[in-house]
């Protein structure tokens, strides 16, 4: 038998090989990955909070809603017209967590909600007026008169008719409004650390300090502070 | 008999490796060899294995501080083989000793020395161990888990090297031999419940 036969030998190399392996493999090899139930923790997108669906916790249908208020915070918050529905609609989704309370008094339908994903279906005959506060969250809405919106460290995507007067008022956001008012829209920007950008009927760009943009009968307030606001106008 | 296949032969050919050992074809500096040689592996793939948990924990903060962490890694990394050779080197020295006493006292007529080198030898079986390193490098949670089994693995089979050395140096029953090869585990055992029940009380 030739001396590498050897089995003592074959088995020597072997334990020496598997010595060498044990230094080399654990220095060469990434970093394990932790999991736990539900994936890993290692590469966790930035979700804001109720963006996943998750289950419906809440399902209703309002009639006689003259107004919509609403406050969301770590919501993600969808307001939708409805062609051929005739009532307001409310879902509220979650996946624990989350807290929600859908009250109408007087025609204004007041919605609070956190950590959940709302969604209101609007009839699409007749827009409504939405005063809408957004903290930590995502607004996106259709199918509104613009009352009030305020939108702090979120995001925010707003298609929104003026009649008279409304007010935008955002912080530490990203957000971009397409407006529309019969005989066109005067808008008061106000801007600090950011960007009111306009473009539609008028194009104007204030990067600081104020102006008014643009004439009509239909005034917008607008604030933006640590904010790029990207509007849209368009008088009717 | 060259270092590799006594290596090899106290895996695949215990008992007539050993016999040939302690007859002249084994040594001080071969067994002192094969204690740091697997001593080393060890603990080196222990340390940088707990070096990847800790990377992959601050993975799931947003800590990133890489240089802090090599820098304290290496630290750490050498202290914890220091400490490992040391543990393993003390275990080597007393084990054979107090296995030796314990023969000579069971009518045991061996030498101190051999017993001290068969007691080197017997790290060949940490290479069961270090099997289970190496899973732990492809995946650690499985890898911890067949560490620990082998563990048993090795301790039986550093028992049963040990006796077979014992027993032949010594010219004892291999009960006997067993009982001196395992005295010393038996002797810390017995100092750490006594330690740990005088901090307790």
């Amino acid at each position: 038998m030739s001396e590498w036969k050897k089995p003592e030998r074959i088995v020597g190399v072997m334990a020496l090989a598997i010595a060498l392996l044990a230094i080399i493999l654990p220095a060469v090899m990434p970093a394990p990955s932790l999991r736990l139930r539900g994936g890993p923790l290692v590469h966790l997108p930035f979700n804001i909070g109720g963006s996943e669906e998750g289950r419906l916790l809440y399902s209703e249908k309002f009639t006689g809603v003259d107004r919509i208020a609403l406050q969301a915070a770590n919501s993600l918050v969808k307001i939708e017209r409805s062609e051929g529905a005739s009532e307001v609609a409310v879902s509220i989704y979650g996946k624990g967590g989350g807290h929600y309370n859908v009250d109408k008094r007087s025609g204004i339908l007041v919605v609070n909600a956190s950590n959940v994903l709302v969604k209101i279906e609007l009839p699409g005959s007749k827009p409504i007026p939405l005063t809408a506060r957004v903290e930590n969250g995502m607004l996106k809405a259709e199918g509104v008169i613009l009352d009030t919106i305020v939108l702090e460290n979120g995001m925010g995507a707003v298609e929104a008719r003026v009649v008279k007067s409304g007010r935008i008022i955002a912080s530490n956001s990203f957000a971009k409004f397409a407006l529309s008012g019969k005989g066109g829209i005067k808008l008061e920007a106000h801007s600090l650390n950011g960007a009111v950008s306009v473009t539609g009927d008028y194009e104007y760009t204030l990067t600081s300090g104020e102006a008014e943009i643009g004439k009509g009968p239909n005034t917008v307030y607008v604030e933006a502070k640590n904010t790029y606001l990207s509007i849209r106008v368009r008088g009717q | 008999m060259k270092i590799i296949d006594q290596i090899g032969g106290l895996l695949v050919k215990p008992e007539e490796t050993v016999t040939a050992l302690l007859h002249g074809a084994g040594s001080m500096v071969g067994s002192l060899s094969v204690v740091l040689l697997f001593s080393t592996a060890l603990w080196v793939s222990l340390a940088l294995s707990i070096k990847r948990l800790v990377e992959a924990a601050l993975q799931l903060t947003s800590i990133s501080t890489p240089g802090i962490v090599n820098l304290a890694g290496s630290s750490v990394i050498g202290a914890f083989v220091f400490i490992g050779l040391a543990h393993d080197l003390i275990n080597y020295f007393l084990g054979g000793v107090v296995a030796h006493f314990v023969a000579r006292l069971l009518d045991g007529a061996g030498e101190l020395n051999q017993v001290i080198m068969v007691n080197g030898y017997t790290w060949v079986s940490l290479v069961f161990m270090l099997i289970g390193c190496i899973v732990m490098a492809v995946n650690f949670i499985a890898g911890v888990l067949i560490t620990l089994g082998l563990l048993v693995v090795t301790w039986i089979w550093h028992v049963y090297l040990f006796t077979i050395g014992i027993a032949e140096s010594h010219g004892i029953s291999t009960g006997k031999a067993l009982l001196a090869a395992v005295s010393w585990d038996i002797l810390k055992l017995l100092l750490g419940v006594g330690l740990v029940s005088a901090f307790l009380r």
